[in-house]
């Protein structure tokens, strides 16, 4: 199966990882560790947004210092810093902070060099992009960043001969990439096989890794090497000192980092159980941690702590298994009743108990945040009980003696399953389950395993009446991975079986082109297909929420910012 | 006698770990899931990448040869020249392998964690010895009395008592509460301090509360133990001529009637014993203790399979040779026992 149009890990980053059993584990009926919260329509967003640009801001009269240390919190260890490698999300936040990319993304959600000198203008024929890289960037060692460094990282993942590095992005570069060059010291020139609108945003954010270490090793053996426990030579803000398994990740500031001070002397990561978050954001043993939404109003009553709220581009949703090879299609084939169950839930209830009003109501597939959104996408399906029961009464679904809706012998009688231990998603299919049963719909939620059941289910098996699950984009608007039926084949995100040449079409074009018009046109068509449509109805969109102590300042993440943006000026103002 | 019994003993407990690994392995296989690197973080994961990685790792191969890598036997065939080819090093070489996850050797994960582990459970479970045995002869010594129905209601509130709840509670208490009464309080997460931590003081304060949550459950039961095996042995002909004797009573009780009546604990001790590297899992994620429980716990969920196999394999050996321990100190309390 080749799934070309879609963008890679930086953007997308977690695929609600925050939202696997694991976590839960951790979180133990603390869901949501990371993600989400509430909002209630485009002004309290921008307010989020604002909220997240000003970050904690230095309180009238407070300079920049060097010194002191900040302790962030994960409720995950890392894996390894190998950007190469990485494959998670607490590996990414180090690995970020350790060696910069050619580009990163600003509060705008738009691309800004770091490596590169600036962000390349792709060829005339929309295919070569060409990096000219600053020549003030130095390794850890003193030793200067080159074009060698830029396309021996990019080789790992995209030459022949490193095939056995163990890299999830290889396919990536190579459904895309025609070859990588380094004509001169400071310049790296990438040819695309085709035009692709993502490519600088999917690809360009990597961390570069110093060939002078890595580049004797046998590709075998870059999957083992100390360098991605130990990394002894970087080039991003901190340097690593020392990972404690299970404990804590060290690290201190680079003194030498071409983009400017880094003031906080280090920057630790302590590993801990995310119930706790709240506590140990009170007693001063962790700056910087995620709170569960329903702590937030704790939080933000603790006096040394500010909380930081900011929309996400993560949405939770639900799909109906449409494959008419399947049973649960002769259910969900009329799209009338797809809508007729939609328009029986309501979103606003569940966005306020549920999320404690941290999450706002999805009115379209596309994240509010995102330049493709249309905030006038029609239809919207508002909560109408008397609707949906009338649609699904005219679509010939019509309540037998048990009060359960049927057609031809078919009951609408239907399981929804999403992963075991996610309170949130737990208490939404629960409550879902209960507004249903008032519409002559029954709807029995079966809660999964996450790993080993819910994901082969949208993967591969496919056997699920209904699911339910989140997914995270990344700053570019395309959807593909959902929506293309390209991706029903075994392996892909489409597991609900949609299939639409339209849009298929709109999807390839939109990707296919640079001209931002044009793509952002052809997203105001996918959102009004899919409103029509509902293969797998968008519930809530939902925030993110942030514990900071006071004592930290300029930590600013917001909906786009990439962590080598927003914890760049950064420092403690007790210099402690 | 005792050392070919010994020496039988560690012979016989080749098969039961070879039993364990073979068990261990065949369940992590039938279990649905498996290991698909990089999907956590990454949506538009490329089945082409799954496929690739898999097989650079061995899991496309059938568990069966999966374990027999695992073990090194196609090393050891390749070495003496039966089989043909480049084959990983494997248990039997004393080769734990390479976690599946991060590539780095599941030695150095046991090795970097198993110090912090026995912190934990040595403590708790010295701590559970120290005072369990003086609270149990308490109680049978002053049998019915005040402190005895006391002693015996905090033992069945110990049994009772989840240690993930009880670690929740001290943790708002002696953390946050004391924190914000401005009272000295205790660290709430991990073994030691960021930086400045580590020294000795800064440990005891991190260990304090998940020891003494650990400890609690211990004492509960073994102080129950040593007071019932107290009561019997206070109850026997010798102890009524050492009294008759006119032996002082102290003697008499912590001499002769005590130290026959701890041979049971023995057992009970030496069965904690496993326990001494995995029965900490709960408080150690509670209290985010960067020990081996958690560790296990999280990679068993990650179907990291070599790492999970690595921990069983370690965990098998303690408990073979725990149980060993554990016999032969019966035969040193107890010279009525031989062993053949």
């Amino acid at each position: 199966m080749h799934d070309d149009h879609e963008e890679g890990f930086k953007k997308f980053e977690a695929f609600l990882k925050e939202w696997d059993r694991r976590e839960f584990l951790r979180n133990s009926g603390a869901a949501l560790a990371w993600t989400a919260f509430a909002a209630g329509g485009v002004e309290f967003l921008n307010a989020c947004l604002n909220a997240g640009q000003s970050g904690n801001q230095p309180p009238a009269g407070i300079q920049p210092k060097k010194g002191g240390h900040i302790v962030e919190g994960t409720t995950s260890d890392i894996k390894g810093v190998n950007s190469v490698l990485i494959s998670d999300t607490a590996s990414a936040n180090v690995g970020d902070m350790l060696n910069d990319g050619l580009l990163t993304v600003n509060e705008k959600g738009d691309l800004v060099p770091t490596i590169a000198k600036e962000v390349p203008k792709v060829s005339s024929d929309s295919l070569t992009y060409t990096f000219k890289l600053r020549q003030d960037v130095k390794w850890s060692d003193g030793s200067d960043l080159t074009s060698d460094d830029v396309l021996f990282t990019y080789n790992l993942m995209f030459d022949p001969a490193y095939k056995e590095v163990n890299s999830p992005r290889r396919q990536d570069l190579e459904t895309y990439v025609e070859n990588i060059s380094a004509p001169d010291k400071y310049t790296v020139v990438f040819k695309t096989k085709k035009v692709y609108a993502p490519f600088l945003s999917a690809q360009g954010q990597y961390g570069i890794l110093p060939k002078k270490v890595l580049g004797s090793l046998a590709a075998k053996a870059i999957n083992t090497a100390d360098y991605n426990s130990n990394p002894t030579v970087t080039n991003g803000m901190y340097k690593f000192v020392k990972w404690d398994k299970g404990q804590q990740i060290t690290l201190a500031r680079n003194d030498k980092y071409y983009r400017g001070t880094i003031y906080p002397d280090n920057w630790v990561w302590k590993i801990h159980q995310s119930t706790e978050a709240l506590n140990l954001l009170k007693t001063g043993e962790l700056d910087i941690a995620t709170v569960d939404n329903s702590q937030f109003d704790a939080a933000k009553a603790v006096d040394t702590i500010n909380v930081l709220e900011y929309a996400r581009l993560v949405f939770e949703f639900y799909m109906y298994n449409n494959d008419p090879a399947k049973a649960p299609s002769k259910m969900f084939s009329d799209k009338e009743v797809r809508q007729a169950l939609l328009l029986g839930l309501d979103r606003q209830s569940l966005a306020d108990k549920i999320y404690f009003k941290h999450a706002t109501v999805a009115n379209t597939s596309m994240p509010p945040k995102s330049w493709g959104y249309n905030p006038d996408n029609k239809p919207t399906y508002p909560f109408d009980k008397a609707k949906a029961e009338s649609q699904l009464e005219s679509a010939g679904w019509k309540k037998g003696a048990d009060g359960i809706r049927a057609k031809g012998g078919v009951r609408l009688d239907f399981s929804i399953q999403t992963n075991v231990g996610n309170k949130v998603r737990e208490n939404l299919t629960a409550a879902m389950a209960d507004m249903w049963s008032q519409i002559g719909v029954k709807c029995t939620p079966k809660y999964v395993d996450f790993n080993q059941v819910l994901v082969p289910q949208i993967t591969n098996v496919r056997t699920f009446e209904a699911l339910m699950v989140g997914f995270q984009w990344g700053i570019d608007p395309d959807q593909s991975p959902l929506w293309h039926s390209r991706n029903t084949n075994p392996g892909g995100f489409n597991g609900f079986s949609y299939k639409s040449d339209a849009m298929d079409k709109i999807l390839d074009d939109a990707v296919g082109t640079l001209d931002k018009t044009k793509r952002k046109d052809l997203y105001f068509q996918m959102q009004k297909q899919l409103a029509q449509d509902q293969p797998a109805p968008i519930l809530l969109f939902s925030n993110a929420l942030v514990g900071v102590n006071k004592r930290i300042v300029n930590f600013s993440p917001s909906t786009f910012t990439a962590r080598r943006m927003f914890a760049l000026n950064t420092f403690a103002a007790d210099q402690k | 006698m005792l050392l070919k019994y010994m020496i039988r003993r560690t012979i016989a407990a080749i098969p039961v770990l070879f039993g364990v690994t073979i068990i261990t392995y065949s369940l992590l296989a039938a279990t649905t899931g498996d290991w698909v690197p990089g999907l956590e973080a990454n949506p538009t994961l490329k089945p082409e990448d799954v496929a690739r990685i898999r097989h650079n790792i061995g899991l496309d191969q059938p568990w069966y040869l999966q374990y027999l890598n695992w073990l090194g036997i196609p090393n050891l065939l390749s070495r003496l020249h039966i089989l043909p080819g480049d084959y990983q090093t494997g248990l039997l070489e004393g080769d734990f392998g390479r976690s599946i996850l991060d590539g780095s050797p599941v030695v150095t994960h046991v090795l970097d964690r198993l110090p912090n582990t026995l912190e934990l459970t040595v403590t708790a479970i010295g701590l559970g010895i120290l005072l369990a045995i003086p609270l149990g002869v308490t109680g049978a010594l002053r049998r019915g009395s005040l402190i005895d129905h006391l002693l015996t209601t905090v033992s069945v509130a110990g049994v009772a008592v989840p240690p993930f709840w009880l670690g929740l509670l001290v943790i708002l208490l002696f953390s946050v509460q004391f924190h914000a009464w401005g009272l000295p309080w205790l660290p709430a997460s991990g073994a030691y301090s960021p930086l400045f931590g580590g020294d000795f003081v800064d440990r005891l304060a991190h260990l304090i509360m998940p020891a003494t949550v650990l400890a609690f459950a211990y004492i509960a039961i073994w102080s129950r133990y040593s007071r019932s095996s107290m009561l019997e042995v206070l109850s026997q002909d010798y102890v009524r001529t050492a009294r008759a004797k006119g032996m002082p009573e102290r003697r008499v009780v912590y001499i002769h009637a005590l130290r026959n009546a701890i041979v049971p604990l023995v057992t009970l001790v030496g069965l904690e014993l496993p326990a001494l590297v995995g029965g900490g899992a709960v408080v150690e994620i509670v209290f985010s203790w960067p020990g081996i429980g958690r560790l296990a716990l999280e990679r068993a969920l990650d179907h990291d399979y070599t790492t999970v196999m690595g921990l069983v394999t370690f965990a098998g050996i303690l408990v073979v040779f725990g149980n060993l321990l554990a016999d032969t100190l019966y035969a040193v309390l107890d010279p009525r026992i031989r062993y053949t």
